[in-house]
């Protein structure tokens, strides 16, 4: 049983029944009250908005691999960093949203992207494990190059709410798609399985950062 | 077509801020062990908001008061640790009131906005009771993770959009 998992109070049988039955009622009153006959082409701009920004993460191929590295890597490094990398990197991004949003300049922000998916791709390769404070500092700075990135392409429309919950989630979602692939690493040959796709990852840093060209 | 009930019980439901707030605060009341005082402040906060815009108090910033609320409360949620009273209940009571001032009805009579803001103020109770008395139960693993990430999706979007605000 890992040891982060936090003891916990056991509920009483009628305690946890009587919890289902409130839970239950709670959501058939709302799926009564929100019940409505199906309308095409309505609430435009909450899903234009969303998929949007959920897209916009997922058109730029620097952004996915670095994303998902991050899950690969945390992973590889166990808990607590395969849980706190997560919850922390999109905080971390939004500062760096926030500086672009605001126009402070940051430099080599496509460097700093390029240059994340090399690390961390190199981390995970190597099967890397330092100090969680180090992680989470190297993750966080490339947190703010990606999200320095998104800010400054954030859509000044009225669906700005749903654009950014968009691409929030979707780089959480590849932050999940990292960390189930790094399970692998439960078993040998996933080990050397998930090692390889942080080569491939460092690698395609590597291209990204145009050393080729 | 849909009644004033009705389509005032989808604004919450609907309106990005507002569910993504009412999400955030179900969130974080779900980690505290007595949450009879928050939940209060809420219905409070949403009643007064409710009463107040059936006033026609005007434009208020209730909008941009619910980003920063739902940033807090986000962020509670991500550190995964029980919010004292004394902090979540005047964040509840925020959310509550500016839930209820930024949902002014469109309906054409008196009767019908006033349905509207019925149907308003038991979806949007009804959202936060629900992910409170489903995410008390999540205590435990990845289940108690995935709601500190929720938290800190929620913040961050939040926090987001509350720059881009202040950029303009």
């Amino acid at each position: 049983m890992p040891s982060w998992r936090p003891a916990s109070r056991a509920p009483h049988r009628g305690e946890s029944e009587a919890g289902r039955a409130v839970t239950t009622a709670c959501a058939v009153v709302l799926a009564v009250l929100t019940a409505s006959p199906a309308l095409a082409h309505t609430g435009g701009s909450l899903a234009g908005g969303f998929a949007g920004g959920f897209a916009h993460p997922l058109f730029g191929p620097d952004h996915i691999v670095a994303m998902v590295a991050v899950g690969l890597w945390g992973a590889f490094l166990g808990a607590p960093a395969i849980w706190l990398l997560p919850i922390v990197f999109p905080l971390v991004m939004a500062f760096g949203g926030v500086l672009g949003i605001l126009g402070i300049a940051v430099p080599w922000v496509e460097t700093g992207i390029a240059l994340s998916a090399v690390v961390l791709g190199l981390m995970v390769a190597f099967g890397a494990r330092p100090p969680l404070a180090v992680a989470a500092v190297l993750v966080g700075v490339f947190a703010i190059f990606h999200g320095y990135a998104h800010g400054t392409e954030l859509p000044p429309g009225a669906d700005v709410v749903a654009y950014s919950v968009g691409f929030v989630v979707a780089t959480g979602l590849l932050h999940l798609v990292g960390i189930a692939l790094g399970t692998l690493t439960r078993w040998p040959a996933g080990r050397y399985a998930v090692r390889a796709a942080g080569g491939a990852i460092a690698v395609a840093g590597v291209v990204f950062l145009g050393v080729f060209e | 077509m849909l009644t004033g009930l009705q389509a005032g019980a989808l604004t919450p439901l609907m309106v990005p801020a507002h569910a993504m707030a009412l999400l955030a605060l179900g969130l974080m009341i779900g980690r505290q062990a007595r949450r009879g005082a928050t939940l209060v402040a809420f219905a409070l906060g949403l009643i007064g908001g409710l009463a107040g815009i059936a006033a026609a108090v005007g434009e208020t910033p209730a909008n941009t008061v619910l980003l920063a609320a739902a940033a807090v409360a986000g962020l509670a949620a991500a550190t995964g640790r029980a919010m004292p009273a004394v902090i979540g209940a005047p964040v509840a009571l925020a959310i509550g009131a500016a839930v209820g001032l930024d949902s002014p009805p469109k309906a054409a009579s008196i009767q019908t906005a006033n349905a509207t803001l019925v149907g308003t103020g038991l979806a949007a109770f009804m959202m936060v009771a629900l992910v409170v008395l489903i995410s008390a139960q999540l205590r435990r693993g990845w289940p108690r993770i995935g709601v500190r990430v929720l938290g800190s999706w929620v913040a961050a979007s939040a926090i987001l959009v509350l720059a881009l605000r202040f950029a303009r």
